[in-house]
């Protein structure tokens, strides 16, 4: 015998009203039955991986007024310099503006310096040329290859030695 | 404090108002993303994905447009439903119970305030019994039926959260319902197939 009676009539007001086409019956009956239903839950800590995969950053936001004052000086700065540009002419100050020529002279001289200084930097460079251009030919003969693997044999054989001789003393250790 | 208090304070800054959010909504998101892709794993996946997503564009919810679980929930469906739409939802398996390494997912959680061992096992198996069923629904079925009946929402909200036109909410709840009761009644649930117990498991008898 069912002992939930509860659950039972649930289920048996659900399926009657649902056969009988009771909407409304069949839709508070089934609401009673399905909290039998059981609520599907993540593992312990969910809300704390949410908030490392977030990372909030703390975010500054500068106060109305603050973004108004701004505007502000930005605003009366620009208008203090067009006042003082329309000053100008009444003052009789007079600007001593740079000709054209000693644009073009001044431009000239800068790209003749520029095209020095390259050519110095480029001079370093054939110097390296040079360099690795002796240690090539002195690798490419025979005689100096050999000597050259053989010192790097040598070497390695030295350090394979002296470790397989520091592994009982680290042990030891 | 309300939900929306607590987003205005976790815009200026406060960590522990995204917290104390994610705690309150952990739950829901997790039960509806987990009814729709009926994966324990990837679901907690996706609802992350969807606070995440959720806490970064947080500024702009506007609360006049409605409520914040509305809001949250609505990228939780959009996640869900990406999901679905990308991944073949043939491929998912119809019975879970089949593999001895898988928990059972529904046994797992099924877990209720009963007054008796007995009636615990009994909600058990029903709870068990409407898992089943209701993972035989097409996921826009589930989705609804769960926010109407686990979550509470109106059909409204469903609407809002959904991007359904109302009737159409409306005319889903009343089939998922109507299929929900075939498939229990083909189980054993209806009067007339009373006392019988497809799983052999807890449930001793439900003639009156």
């Amino acid at each position: 015998m069912m002992t939930n009676r509860k659950l039972q009539k649930d289920i048996e007001r659900w399926l009657a009203a649902e056969a009988a086409a009771g909407t409304e019956e069949a839709e508070r009956a089934f609401g009673a039955a399905f909290q039998a239903l059981p609520r599907l839950e993540p593992r312990a800590g969910f809300a704390e991986r949410v908030i490392y995969a977030f990372q909030p950053t703390p975010v500054v936001r500068p106060s109305e007024w603050l973004r108004w004052g701004w505007k502000a000086a930005t605003g009366g700065a620009l208008a203090l310099v067009a006042v003082a540009l329309g000053l100008v002419p009444l003052a009789g100050i007079t600007v001593d503006l740079p000709s054209a020529g000693a644009v073009v002279r001044a431009a000239t001289g800068g790209v003749t310096w520029l095209a020095a200084w390259l050519a110095n930097g480029l001079e370093v460079w054939s110097f390296l040329v040079r360099i690795g251009n002796a240690i090539g030919v002195g690798i490419a003969t025979p005689q100096i290859g050999a000597a050259l693997i053989a010192t790097a044999l040598i070497g390695a054989a030295a350090l394979y030695e002296l470790n397989r001789l520091l592994v009982p003393e680290r042990r030891t250790a | 404090m309300l939900d929306e208090q607590l987003v205005v304070e976790a815009l200026s800054g406060s960590q522990s108002a995204y917290r104390e959010l994610a705690r309150r909504f952990e739950r829901p998101i997790f039960n509806l993303v987990a009814r729709m892709v009926r994966d324990h794993t990837l679901a907690e996946d996706l609802a992350q994905d969807s606070f995440v997503k959720a806490f970064s564009r947080l500024d702009s919810y506007r609360s006049e447009q409605g409520k914040f679980s509305n809001w949250l929930f609505k990228i939780a469906h959009n996640t869900a439903i990406d999901h679905l739409r990308k991944s073949n939802p043939e491929t998912y398996s119809l019975d879970k119970g089949n593999d001895p390494d898988e928990p059972d997912f529904h046994a797992l959680l099924a877990d209720h305030e009963a007054d008796t061992p007995l009636e615990a096992a009994e909600r058990a198996d029903l709870g068990r019994a409407l898992g089943e069923a209701v993972d035989r629904l097409r996921p826009e079925y589930r989705e609804v039926i769960v926010l109407r009946h686990q979550e509470g929402f109106a059909y409204e909200e469903i609407a809002e959260v959904t991007k359904l036109p109302l009737g159409t909410v409306k005319t889903y709840i009343h089939r998922a319902r109507k299929e929900l009761a075939a498939y229990l009644v083909a189980a054993g649930w209806g009067p007339a197939g009373a006392g019988r117990n497809p799983r052999g498991n807890a449930f001793v008898g439900r003639a009156g």
